[in-house]
């Protein structure tokens, strides 16, 4: 996917703009968040706890020793008879499945819902080959047709009405009479069955790899998994070199963990389990199965023991429907494949700090992702450290303008003595005296508090410093 | 084919995680646990299964209607054969596929359904229908009917693992699809089917099938205004039949 993370800052000033995607936003959070909370409830919150701590213990103990069973994973795969492809880059990744597909003299390939697949702009890639790639779930066949990138992990068309599908639909599947949204389930369903049926290849994503029996675990709904992974001869999934658990019995806890946070669901419609291609016996099912498993970039968070934890997430989404910032801005304006938290510690090791050095302070780090993530990931602390890089880092990726130290110089003069503090204070608030009305400051004229006021009220400083009160009233009341 | 050489991959990883040499075999008390322990294993959950049977099926039942399923609980395999009639003919059922699990031999119900009108194609490859005629046969179905291989009842899952005789989309492609269940095959958790699958991958030397799939209610999406809608690229209805008394 194309990287547009240097325009966070234009891109989220037009997201808080737009007032349909703010509905479609608010529609998130009621959905998918109070869903969470709720299946969080009835588990009870102890549960959930001992659930999330087992989880992270098996995330942390899998990378800590992730050449180990990677190397049993791709043992066991090969075993199975399945293939394995280890891709540094995805480029790599892409001419893997190129190669694949041109050698088998594929013409048509369904797909089901795979981020890593959108690190590499794999549909592009494919058509510029002259072969048609249809992206099979719901959303994000929505957004394939609209000629738009995911704006959420789970849910990739959560910014598009029934109204722009509706119409998305009428134009390019030449439905008509479209009322519902199940009227559009109907229409997609109808489209997308003969494609199924068609497909030479079935490309899929991986939630979960279980090293031990060599198997991929797919996690969803709608059954279009289902259908790239039974019908097409060819089934190739990718998969970050991340997705690994050690052992069969560790799905328990991740299949319970990540539907929930997902979307509140106990388990999902569908778990579906690959082990190799079919046997010769088997009814049905692909002759051959690749698997991919992808870096790019992922070693450089491996590489770094404070970022390392990033490597534990499972993709649930949790963290974008509670955090306060992408609940306002939504996931385009993240400008890559990961929104929100996750993506805005993920997304500048992988695209590059300079190129994404907005990203780690789109948090207000009031820690509601940490709370809310069911592996636990310190997500805040994480962010608190890639700050530090981008302000301490070399001159080229420094955010912080002379300006901006200038100030922030000035101010820890004038607060580390109680003198300069009391005098400063008069100071401002003799100056604040003619902006001020009940309890707040509108406009401030001078920059850069100016572009503060611009969008909120800045408090006013109170009549009585609390060190007066103390002097006067409190201090004499206590004793 | 790989571009990027086993070696050179996770030399790489190796690299990321300070360590010159390979790791040795991680401590991983699950990974550790032999054939025999794992006999030892299931042997026990068969145990507590056992002891408590009639409570596991009312929570699969609960649970599976909490999923979307539409839950039948038959007495006998005669009142099973009934629901599966009256619903094909109230969903005007023409063409029907089914599995060839084990539970039809106790559950005749090719016959009662031809009876009603029905035509009824077993998905099974023999030397008379090619894959490609039954995949036809189970795209233009209007009901799929299979047995399963194990039920949850934390979640209100089936579990099928596809082999002869067992197609990965007849419980797919129809847009209604109908799992018989008997209480033998009913467990309580998650934990235990890993148990007893993992017992099947060491004791098949490393092969536990090629395909696992959980089921659980109809297909659904949230994809569109996160309002949801049964029914997208899989069955727009289940049913689960529970067999409270079948042999197993």
């Amino acid at each position: 996917m194309q990287i547009k993370t240097q325009n966070f800052t234009k891109a989220s000033s037009r997201a808080l703009a737009d007032e349909q995607l703010q509905h479609s936003l608010n529609g998130i959070v009621e959905g998918f968040d109070h869903a969470r909370q709720e299946a969080i409830r009835e588990l009870t919150p102890e549960t959930w706890d001992t659930y999330r701590d087992r989880a992270r213990e098996i995330k942390r103990h899998t990378i800590e020793h992730l050449d180990y069973y990677l190397g049993l994973l791709a043992d066991r795969i090969q075993d199975r008879g399945g293939t394995v492809h280890f891709a540094q880059q995805s480029s790599d990744a892409v001419d893997v499945v190129l190669d694949l597909a041109r050698a088998r003299g594929v013409k048509l390939v369904t797909k089901g819902k795979s981020m890593v697949s959108e690190e590499m702009d794999l549909d592009s890639a494919l058509e510029a080959d002259g072969i048609e790639a249809v992206e099979t779930d719901l959303g994000e066949y929505i957004i394939q047709l609209a000629e738009e990138t995911p704006s959420h992990l789970i849910a990739p068309a959560m910014h598009k009405t029934k109204e722009q599908v509706a119409e998305l639909f009428r134009e390019k599947l030449g439905a008509r009479r479209l009322r519902s949204i199940r009227d559009m389930t109907v229409a997609a369903r109808r489209t997308l069955r003969g494609k199924f049926l068609q497909a030479d290849m079935g490309i899929t994503g991986v939630n979960f790899a279980v090293a031990e029996t060599g198997t991929i675990v797919i996690v969803s709904n709608e059954g279009n998994g289902r259908m790239c992974t039974s019908l097409p001869k060819i089934h190739v999934a990718i998969m970050g070199m991340e997705r690994i658990v050690p052992a069969l019995e560790d799905m328990a806890v991740m299949l319970r963990l990540l539907p929930r946070a997902a979307t509140g669901q106990e388990i999902t419609s569908y778990v579906t389990m690959v082990s190799g291609p079919r046997r010769a016996q088997d009814e049905d099912g692909p002759e051959e199965f690749h698997l991919v498993i992808l870096d790019n970039g992922r070693s450089k968070l491996l590489a770094d023991p404070d970022l390392r934890e990033a490597l534990y997430c499972i993709r649930c989404g949790a963290c974008l429907n509670a955090c306060p910032v992408y609940q306002k801005v939504g996931g385009h304006a993240y400008g890559w494949v990961y929104q929100g938290p996750i993506g805005a510690v993920i997304t500048p090791v992988m695209v590059g700090l300079p190129k994404a050095k907005d990203l780690p302070f789109a948090s207000t780090l009031c820690g509601a992702c940490r709370e809310v993530c069911p592996v636990r990931i310190d997500i805040p602390r994480m962010l608190l450290k890639l700050r530090t890089q981008v302000s301490e880092g070399d001159r080229s990726q420094r955010k912080v303008s002379l300006r901006e130290r200038l100030v922030i110089g000035v101010w820890s003069r004038i607060v580390s003595s109680e003198r300069s503090l009391a005098l400063a204070r008069g100071v401002a608030a003799f100056i604040q005296r003619p902006f001020s009305r009940l309890g707040h400051v509108r406009r401030i004229p001078l920059p850069p508090f100016s572009r503060w006021t611009r969008n909120r009220d800045f408090p006013a400083l109170a009549r009585h410093s609390f060190h007066k009160l103390w002097a006067k009233e409190l201090k004499s009341n206590d004793s | 084919m790989t571009p990027t050489s086993r070696d050179d991959f996770l030399g790489n990883v190796r690299r990321a995680l300070g360590r010159s040499s390979p790791s040795a075999v991680p401590e991983y008390a699950p990974l550790k646990i032999r054939r025999n322990d794992q006999r030892q294993k299931v042997v026990t959950i068969e145990a507590r299964i056992q002891a408590r049977r009639a409570e596991l099926l009312d929570r699969l039942s609960n649970e599976a209607s909490d999923r979307g399923w539409q839950v039948c609980r038959a007495p006998s395999s005669e009142e099973a054969v009934a629901y599966l009639v009256a619903l094909a003919s109230r969903k005007r059922a023409g063409l029907i596929v089914r599995s060839n699990h084990q539970v039809f031999q106790n559950v005749p119900l090719d016959d009662a359904l031809r009876n009603h009108g029905g035509r009824v194609t077993v998905v099974a490859t023999d030397r008379r229908t090619s894959r490609e005629a039954l995949r036809q046969e189970m795209g233009r179905a209007d009901m799929g009917i299979t047995g399963v291989d194990y039920a949850i009842a934390e979640t209100g899952t089936c579990v099928l693992v596809p082999r002869k005789g067992v197609s990965r989309v007849v419980s797919l492609l129809p847009p209604i699809h109908v799992a018989l269940v008997e209480p033998h095959q009913v467990y309580e958790t998650l934990d235990d089917l890993f148990a007893l699958r993992r017992l099947a991958f060491l004791l098949g030397r490393g092969d536990m099938g090629s395909y696992l799939s959980f089921i659980s209610g109809p297909s659904r999406t949230a994809d569109i205004e996160q309002t949801i809608v049964e029914g997208v690229h899989g069955p727009v209805e289940a049913h689960m039949v529970i067999l409270e008394s079948a042999e197993g």
